[in-house]
């Protein structure tokens, strides 16, 4: 606008430049009071969003302005200093007085209250076979300098004590002449180092602690971190296999045996380390046979797997269609056997065999038990006639295969581990060789003989 | 600035290669001149020398101020400080270094650097300014008085501070903790601080510095045939436009100490311009087929340094490298019982309280003029991760202006000198007369 005035220009507006012409209304009806109109331009001619400058701040400067301000050089006294040094600085001055108070810093100069004793206190409590009191005068005096930082103090101690070493011989010191000049025990029992003695020992442990942790270098925790993968991938493994067989075994009712099943791994794995998730997950598993349910419901809750208990699971799952005398005489052909009625040490491979033993020994005594019916049968028909032999050649072939030898079972158990059952009872059938019946094996075969 | 006042306080920094002064609350120092001085012995020459003009051409001025020849006649000896003054080659002048095996042995060339650096560079009155001196981080209870005496006695200064050089180098950081790697030009001295306080019983050092690995430099262009030509024994004619040719001088009053200085300066520079930290342990084989880089000397002849830029700076790291440089042979006894920067640091740490270890590793500072070597720091580091504990988290830290790494000392002095805490711990005129300069053991810790 008043560039116009400048100008001489009219002050009527022209139809042409009209948005031009409304900027420069806005901007002048905008123009604070306080600041130059240049300055203001500045900003872009454009009032700022917040304001920027407190109009009310501007009008409290221009009255300070009123009294004279000079800088001088002067010479100041500072309260943290016992001597009288004067050094110069710059000094703002108000109308030609200086200052008054004290150095601005001195406030800063803080120190630790240090609890000092008379040579009888010295006498009477603080006497210790470790410390003379020369090295902990020394000591106290160093406390003082450095502020009980003690691992500088430490460090500038003149004969080599640990860092441990200082602050107990400090900490008890000061608790005692604390607890000596208290007039009773009351007092001073809400003081910190009374309530909470400094504890050496435990400091030391720690300290120790802490060592190995920093010394361990990064070779080591290579090792380490080797050996822990190799571990997790052999463990790994055998819950893979683990599950594959559990799959054929319907009956066994806590299959919860993944993830945790490595606990039981005893101490035929191949990794050396005495790494901690093995300790940990080890589960004693209690070999008597009185597990009740709420430790069995425990168990399955920690998913943990054991194997004499599955193994008696299924011994009686196998063993219910035959009756209670049958156990008992699968049992005492164990027993003549030689073979524990639970095996000692139930690996896998064990109880698999075991299992396989005891379905074998059932099938013999069932088989013989057949056997006996049928020679019955048989030698009622002799007395008949010779013509019923229909019956006989199952007796044959059973017979011939029963002469194989009695560790096939065994063998054989150890090779099968994934088949099914029906595949396994046949061949089973085939390879038992009862040591009773020898006698009974003759006869079939002379009938046979006497048949062809 | 929190915490600031100004007291113009002065602060030196008497190094064994260079020497750094300036007015305290500045940001770098306004003095900084070789630490040596030259001397010629009164008894042998006349002060006529001087006015000889010899066509030496001027040796590119450390002193940014300007250019005046400080004479101290002390006796019998003339001694010439600064950088001009010792550029200017004079018959029978000694090069004298005030400093041996890190501790000062010649009190006269001190005195003589102090008035260069007062009188000469920073233009005060020592009478006005309180001084703050930077020491070595395991300096001795005697030299510490003998500073004081000194000060106090021929300089008049109303107060005085010594401040260790890596407690300094740890406030320029802004840190109170802290490990101090300083590989300057004289030795390597590795110090932990921790809360301000140096832990002189943790502090290590090797006499591998800055100038070791220029002697190592020039030994190796020497067995490979080149001679480097100090500054003053030749003389460059034009013959035709843009064509040199070379005219060897005849001195023979120069001293070979003078002679060996200023070679040392050609193959200093030689140094910071070519020579890089390598990535991996060197190996003589690996670097055989290195591409070279050409160097030109200031006589004109250009050399070709290859497999040497990377194997200097490794002597660092494993000093019996020396042995594999020949002509070096002297030193072998001395490279044989030091260890490298990598074993120092795992030792110095170890040798600390294990509560601050770890803030120790997580902070470890490089300074000094050797340290602004390209790469040295990305090698250290990698070193260090291999030798530390997992447990640790390892940080090499180094500003990364080359400059501030140089003057790390000085800058450290500077923000303690015009703090106003600060202010409370001078130890003045006053007290120096009444406690003696046993005092100063107290005062400055």
């Amino acid at each position: 606008m008043d560039a116009k005035d400048i100008l001489g220009l009219p002050k009527t507006p022209l139809p042409l430049p009209q948005e031009k012409k409304s900027r420069p209304q806005k901007d002048s009806q905008r123009k604070p009071d306080g600041i130059s109109r240049e300055v203001y331009a500045l900003t872009g001619g454009l009032a700022p969003l917040m304001p920027s400058i407190d109009v009310a701040q501007q009008k409290r400067r221009a009255q300070v302005e009123n009294e004279k301000i000079t800088w001088q050089w002067l010479s100041f006294t500072n309260s943290a200093r016992k001597d009288n040094l004067q050094l110069y600085h710059w000094v703002r001055v108000v109308n030609g007085v200086p200052p008054i108070g004290d150095y601005s810093f001195a406030k800063y100069n803080k120190s630790v209250d240090i609890l000092k004793y008379t040579d009888e206190e010295y006498e009477k409590y603080l006497i210790d076979p470790m410390w003379t009191k020369n090295e902990t005068d020394q000591l106290f005096d160093l406390c003082e300098r450095f502020d009980l930082r003690f691992v500088v103090i430490a460090d500038r101690f003149q004969s080599s004590r640990t860092v441990e070493e200082l602050k107990d011989r400090y900490y008890s010191v000061s608790r005692n002449i604390l607890i000596a000049r208290a007039s009773s025990p009351g007092d001073v029992s809400g003081h910190p180092i009374v309530k909470e003695p400094y504890n050496v020992s435990q400091e030391i442990e720690r300290k120790r602690a802490l060592s190995m942790v920093l010394s361990q270098t990064k070779h080591q925790e290579r090792k380490d971190a080797e050996v822990l993968a190799e571990a997790k991938r052999i463990s790994e493994s055998r819950i893979a296999a683990r599950s594959a067989e559990e799959s054929e075994l319907p009956d066994t009712s806590n299959a919860g045996a993944e993830g945790t099943e490595r606990a039981i791994v005893p101490a035929d794995t191949a990794s050396p380390s005495s790494s901690l998730q093995f300790a940990s997950g080890n589960v004693a598993h209690p070999t008597s046979m009185a597990e009740n349910a709420s430790v069995t419901a425990s168990l399955r809750m920690l998913r943990v797997y054991m194997r004499t208990y599955a193994l008696e699971q299924m011994v009686q799952a196998a063993s219910s269609s035959a009756g209670l005398r049958t156990i008992k005489r699968v049992e005492q052909t164990l027993q003549d056997l030689g073979v524990n009625l639970k095996p000692k040490v139930p690996t896998k491979a064990v109880c698999a065999e075991h299992l396989e033993l005891r379905k074998e020994i059932l099938t013999l005594l069932n088989l013989q038990k057949q056997l006996q019916y049928k020679e019955a049968e048989g030698s009622s028909y002799r007395e008949g006639s010779y013509a019923e032999t229909p019956s006989t050649p199952k007796h044959l072939q059973r017979g011939v295969d029963q002469d194989r030898a009695f560790p096939d079972p065994l063998s054989f158990g150890g090779e099968r581990v994934g088949k099914r059952d029906q595949k396994r009872k046949a061949p089973g059938r085939l390879s038992e060789a009862p040591s009773s019946p020898a006698q009974s094996n003759k006869r079939p075969r002379k009938l046979k003989a006497s048949d062809g | 600035m929190y915490g600031g006042d100004e007291v113009s306080a002065i602060v030196i920094d008497l190094g064994s290669h260079t020497c750094k002064a300036g007015y305290a609350g500045e940001d770098a120092p306004k003095a900084v001149f070789p630490s040596v001085v030259g001397s010629i012995d009164q008894m042998d020459v006349d002060d006529s020398d001087n006015l000889e003009k010899d066509s030496g051409p001027v040796l590119d001025s450390k002193n940014i101020v300007r250019p005046f020849d400080s004479e101290k006649s002390k006796g019998k000896r003339k001694l010439y400080v600064g950088s001009q003054a010792l550029g200017y080659r004079r018959d029978h002048m000694e090069v004298l270094s005030p400093i041996r095996d890190g501790v000062v042995a010649d009190w006269d060339i001190v005195e003589s650097i102090w008035d260069h650096a007062f009188r000469d560079c920073l233009l005060i009155d020592p009478k006005e300014h309180p001084m703050l001196l930077a020491e070595p981080s395991s300096n001795s209870q005697q030299q510490r008085e003998k500073t004081a005496e000194l000060m106090f006695d021929k300089y008049q200064v109303p107060a005085l501070f010594l401040a260790k050089n890596a407690v300094l180098t740890s406030f320029a950081s802004g840190r109170a903790t802290s490990l101090v790697v300083d590989s300057g030009g004289g030795s390597t001295t590795i110090a932990p601080v921790h809360d301000g306080y140096v832990l002189q019983k943790a502090v290590q050092s090797s006499p591998i510095g800055g100038e070791f690995l220029t002697d190592c430099l020039m030994k190796s262009l020497e067995s490979k045939g080149f001679t480097v030509k100090p500054r003053y024994s030749f003389k460059r004619k034009e013959i035709r436009p843009g064509e040199f040719q070379t005219v060897d001088l005849d001195l023979p009053n120069t001293t070979e100490s003078y002679k060996l200085y200023s070679q040392r300066v050609i193959a200093s520079d030689i140094k910071e311009c070519v020579c890089r930290a390598p990535d991996t342990p060197y190996d003589e084989s690996a670097y055989s087929n290195i591409p070279m880089t050409s160097y030109e000397l200031p006589d004109g002849q250009t050399i070709e340094i290859g497999a040497d830029r990377f194997k200097i700076p490794d002597v660092l790291f494993n000093p019996s490298l020396v042995q594999t440089i020949p002509g070096m042979e002297s030193f072998e006894e001395t490279a044989a019982s030091v260890r490298g920067l990598p074993q120092m640091v795992i030792e110095s740490i170890n040798k600390c309280d294990v509560d601050i270890r770890r803030e120790l590793f997580s902070s470890i500072l490089l300074s000094g003029g050797t340290a602004s070597m390209q790469q040295l720091k990305e090698r250290l580091e990698k070193d260090l991760l291999e030798e530390s504990p997992q447990a640790a988290r390892v940080k090499v830290l180094a500003s990364g202006n080359a400059t501030e790494r140089r003057f790390s000392v000085w800058i450290g002095g500077s923000i303690l000198a015009s703090l106003g805490s600060f202010q409370q711990m001078w130890f003045s005129k006053s007290e120096y007369e009444e406690h003696g300069a046993s005092y100063i053991q107290r005062k400055c810790p």
